[in-house]
């Protein structure tokens, strides 16, 4: 919807009168700092990685106050316990972490006195076909900070008689696109569909976009599909919240594990 | 059922067992186009006794045998006083000629000198539409719904929008009617302007609280608005062209003073003028159209029937994607006079809005359809018993069908949420008494109610909104049923010396739900019905009022205050998934709603000089258990004050100036209260759901009206309008995010800077 109002508010300005975009400065409320634990396994990679972090007021210039001393440990149906070690401030890393689809995952993150466990199960791995670039890409006029003219596709096949969740992380010339979301179900598109998913962003020439597409559980794609609705700007927004991931006792963050798999194009 | 019937005929039988008298029945009209006037006053002066014509302009005064002096009167028309002897039932239809050019007054206002005092209405605002146009407003695009906003305990629902919300209620508690179809989306694109045209139509009336019982089905208000019924003795045109929209009008008899049609078409061309500056996009197509048709033929004396439709449709897209949506209605009504006392209407209603999405996508077609489809039969009743009691009575059917977005790939349709049926009933009594000169009372009640019909598969949800049970009903099958009370309760006591105190009560079940999941209004928001998960919405409000008037009528005061309790409101839980969803019943929470202001409005009718001030002091709240923890918190539409002024000034004869200025305090919002990241980017973090506030909103409007020539039968005029005359960077929205530097910024969008527009309208 938001992208509707765009074209009108375009429209408008292109045509009687200017609208104006200016930064503010807001008296914001501060809240007490609430711990955030963003853990992912990378399956086909068997790489673990936690992340963890303490928010901060809006308008604080330092970065985000990482907690370190955690212990953490990953739980497959085997039994076998993975052990996570901090590799840097807030940054804890396994590998080797051998786990197969369908498997039930536990993962235990004991902070600060506190173990906050979350359960995942492996996704099915897929294979990201080819990036296109579309021909019969759609139109539109509202991307507002639309440079480039060229449109893409990602192209895979949708693996059937499973319910399949994907998120495409997008690269633009080797650098992470974080708020880029293009988040899919298959349930929307078609179960064991042949996908062309179009890209919201347009690309320049001369650039190199690699697209990594993730095969993710369910609860990957739940935290991310609420954080994206959040991150909507304008007057199309949703009523904010704060997402709620799978980490039990509740705090911010999820536990999410996913397939990868990367292509790129010159173009 | 039985019990209320024969206390319907009890009441009937008791007061018809007056003393002889007899009955002066007929219509009030226009002499010179013959359309009848509506709510006029037929009174008579030595008796003090009187009645209102009613919404077709009839009237019917009983009175014991003898002569009277019958005063037959309408605001901007000139009198007439008629003596009548009344030995016998007498039919006297009459004609008021329209005050002349000299004592044309702006009332915008519309109401008899001292209706405001005396009628049992309260918290009732009227507009006369023909006065509109002089009320500056946003691209000189004049607008019933705008120009209510600028009233007390109505509010918008965001810049320059026609959405809005009434005493701290919901977008969707406002009962919508146009020629008595309801309408399930009064606003073109995205709400800058409503779907209503202001030249096809005679009368609008909004109800704040002291609904009347033929009215139900939604919480808050109800807005009354009445196409008019063309010209009954010659044809004319009208219109007028403007800088984004061009409007016409024809109108006249079919035969003289036995029937007339009116047809009334606006289209804008916003996407023809910004055509230059999008070139890259050949077949870009931005606009919106709107037909009003009417007609109407006498069958003889006691009865008449009317045919009125509206169609109108919005459309957006470029040559592979669009996006249309709009509202459809006709209403066939048929007027039947059983004597000079009982005045009777039945309509048959057809109401439907849709929406479509269409995007073609590497050779395929994706579309998605969505809609709401009524079928209303209804029959109204007015039983004018004798000059103190005017007793209303009837009942309603309506059929909802309610059509879920729908996906379709290349004509295949993909799994879709279930259409639902629902039958909504209604029966109303009620009687308008007056108990003595001093008391007048209007009580009532409406009984409601709503079932579910199959074929539908119901589910049930746990707490993590997982299907645990499904139950299937046939097709035609009733599954589901509610019933409600709904009193209705007005009294006037006039206290002399033209001031009056007023008070209502009323609750108002509402069985269908508008579910939006944004902070702005969207033409994709979903209505959904009650059903055994989704509760009906009940409001009960108390309101109380003082009015007066001083200076002959010149100055007009009032004060009302109003509580509301709003029982199982309906919102989307945090974070629900509402694109594509089969289930959304399960992704609902419920909760309740207080909402309670004061509202102070001082008017001036008469004199070169006329306009008004209104102030609102309110809040509105809302609970739930599973939003901020189950406390209270404010709702979007909590504005604490609200403030307006308007000014027209008749400066000469052909020219009138106006302004208006409004200020209101800041929505309610959300802001972050932190910052924190997830994969790299930028998330906000929330503390208490709408603890914050836009910044407060002000603007002045100015406009000016040149008269370029009045003749006998055609008129021209100018109308120029500058919207937001003093470029006030009113916030739409404020978006936060990460800067170009890494730091994190507040950015504000203010949608328009200073607006002139100019007009020109005609009349032949």
């Amino acid at each position: 919807m938001k992208s509707i109002k765009y074209i009108f508010f375009f429209i408008l300005i292109g045509s009687t009168f200017s609208s104006c975009e200016d930064v503010i400065e807001l008296d914001l409320d501060t809240t007490e700092p609430r711990l955030v634990i963003e853990g992912t396994l990378d399956a086909g990679n068997q790489m673990a990685r936690v992340l963890i972090s303490r928010s901060n007021d809006f308008y604080d210039l330092s970065g985000p106050e990482t907690i370190s001393g955690a212990s953490i440990s990953l739980q497959g149906e085997d039994g076998a316990v993975y052990t996570l070690a901090e590799t840097s401030d807030g940054t804890y890393r396994a590998e080797n972490v051998a786990v197969n689809p369908g498997e039930e995952v536990t993962i235990a993150v004991e902070v600060e006195g506190i173990l906050y466990e979350a359960v995942s199960r492996v996704p099915y791995p897929v294979d990201l076909k080819e990036i296109e670039v579309a021909e019969n890409a759609i139109e539109t006029p509202f991307e507002d900070d639309a440079e480039g003219s060229i449109a893409l596709s990602a192209n895979w096949e949708d693996l059937a008689d499973i319910e399949n969740f994907y998120r495409i992380r997008t690269y633009l010339n080797g650098t992470f696109q974080s708020d880029s979301y293009v988040l899919l179900k298959d349930v929307f598109v078609g179960d064991g569909a042949e996908l062309s998913i179009p890209l919201p962003e347009r690309f320049e020439e001369n650039s190199t976009v690699t697209l990594e597409l993730l095969s993710t559980d369910e609860p990957y794609y739940d935290y991310f599909f609420q954080v994206s609705s959040v991150a909507g700007d304008g007057a199309g927004s949703t009523t904010p919240f704060n997402p709620v991931g799978n980490f039990s006792p509740n705090v911010l963050g999820y536990f999410g594990i996913y397939y990868a798999s990367s292509l790129s194009i010159d173009l | 059922m039985q019990r209320l019937i024969s206390t319907v005929l009890g009441v009937f039988l008791s007061i018809s067992t007056f003393a002889q008298s007899f009955t002066v029945s007929g219509y009030l009209r226009d002499a010179e186009s013959g359309e009848e006037l509506l709510y006029a006053t037929v009174s008579v002066p030595e008796t003090s006794q009187g009645v209102n014509t009613n919404l077709y302009g009839f009237y019917s005064l009983t009175l014991p045998p003898g002569t009277y002096q019958i005063n037959y009167s309408y605001v901007g028309y000139e009198p007439v006083t008629l003596e009548v002897e009344l030995t016998q039932d007498i039919t006297q239809d009459i004609e008021l000629k329209s005050a002349s050019l000299e004592l044309e007054e702006v009332v915008i206002l519309a109401e008899n000198e001292n209706d405001n005092i005396t009628n049992t209405e309260v918290s009732v605002l009227s507009l006369d539409v023909s006065e509109l146009q002089k009320v500056p407003v946003i691209f000189g695009e004049q607008d019933i719904l705008k120009t209510l906003q600028l009233l007390p305990g109505v509010s918008a629902s965001s810049e320059g929008s026609s959405g809005f919300f009434v005493r701290g209620g919901d977008a969707d508690q406002n009962l919508i009617l146009l020629d008595e179809a309801p309408l399930y989306n009064a606003s073109h694109l995205l709400g800058f302007f409503s779907v209503f045209n202001s030249d096809a139509l005679k009368d609008v009336k909004m109800y704040k609280g002291g609904i009347p019982a033929q009215f139900g089905g939604r919480g808050s208000s109800v807005m009354d608005a009445r196409m008019r019924n063309g010209n009954m003795k010659e044809w004319g045109v009208s219109g007028g062209i403007g800088l984004i929209s061009s409007r016409v009008t024809i109108e006249g008899p079919i035969v003289e003073d036995q029937g007339s049609i009116i047809l009334s078409v606006r289209r804008t061309y916003a996407d023809i003028l910004a055509k230059p500056l999008l070139e890259d996009f050949d077949d870009f197509t931005l606009y919106f159209y709107d037909v009003n048709a009417k007609a109407n033929y006498k069958l003889g004396e006691n009865d008449r029937i009317y045919i009125s439709g509206y169609l109108g449709r919005d459309a957006l897209g470029t040559d592979d994607f669009g996006f249309d949506w709009g509202n459809r209605t006709l209403t066939a009504r048929w007027n039947h006079i059983f004597n000079s006392k009982l005045f009777s209407n039945t309509s048959f209603i057809y109401s439907e809005y849709d929406y479509g999405f269409n995007i073609e996508n590497g050779g395929i077609d994706i579309d998605l359809d969505a809609g709401i489809y009524d079928y209303n039969l209804k029959q109204d009743f007015n039983f004018y018993a004798n000059p103190s009691n005017e007793i209303t009575f009837g009942w309603q059917g309506i059929y909802h069908q309610f059509q879920p977005a729908t996906f379709a790939f290349d004509d295949e349709l993909q799994d879709a949420a279930q259409e639902q049926y629902a039958l909504e009933g209604g029966l109303y009594l009620a009687n308008q008494q007056k108990v003595s000169d001093r008391l007048h009372l209007n009580y009532g009640i409406r009984l409601s109610s709503f079932s579910n019909i199959g074929a539908y598969t119901e589910k049930a949800f746990n707490a993590n909104d997982e299907v645990i049970r499904e139950t299937t009903y046939e097709s035609g099958e009733f599954y589901h049923t509610y019933f409600n009370m709904e009193p209705r309760f007005s009294a006037t006591i006039l206290l002399g010396g033209n001031q009056s105190i007023k008070g209502s009560f009323n609750r108002n079940a509402q069985y269908l739900h508008l579910l939006s999941n944004s902070t702005a209004d969207s033409p994709t928001d979903l209505w959904i019905p009650s059903s055994s998960l989704v509760e009906p919405t009940l409001v009960d409000q108390v309101a109380v009022g003082y009015f007066k008037n001083f200076q002959n009528n010149t100055y007009k005061f009032s004060a009302e205050a109003y509580y509301k309790n709003l029982q199982n409101t309906v919102d989307y839980e945090d974070g629900a998934e509402v694109f594509g969803n089969t289930d959304i019943e399960s992704e609902l929470v419920f909760g309740k709603g207080r909402a309670y202001g004061i509202e102070f409005l001082l008017e001036k009718a008469k004199g070169d000089f006329t306009g008004w001030v209104s102030y609102t002091l309110s809040k509105s709240e809302r609970q739930y258990d599973e939003i901020a923890n189950g406390n209270w918190f404010s709702a979007r539409q909590d504005r604490t004050h609200d403030l307006s002024f308007v000014g027209i000034y008749q400066l000469s004869t052909r020219l009138s100036l106006s302004a208006s200025w409004v200020y209101y305090t800041g929505d309610a919002v959300t802001f972050p209260a932190g910052k924190y990241y997830i994969d790299d980017n930028l998330v906000s973090l929330y503390s208490e759901r709408n603890a914050d506030r836009m910044p407060d909103y002000h603007r002045l409007d100015l406009g000016a009206t040149w008269k370029l020539n009045k003749g006998k039968s055609s008129s021209s005029d100018l109308n120029f309008s500058v919207y937001n005359a003093y470029n006030r960077k009113n916030a739409y929205s404020i978006t936060f995010d990460t800067n170009d530097a890494g730091v994190t910024e507040a950015t504000r969008l203010a949608l328009f800077g200073i607006v002139p527009s100019i007009t020109w309208n005609f009349k032949f």
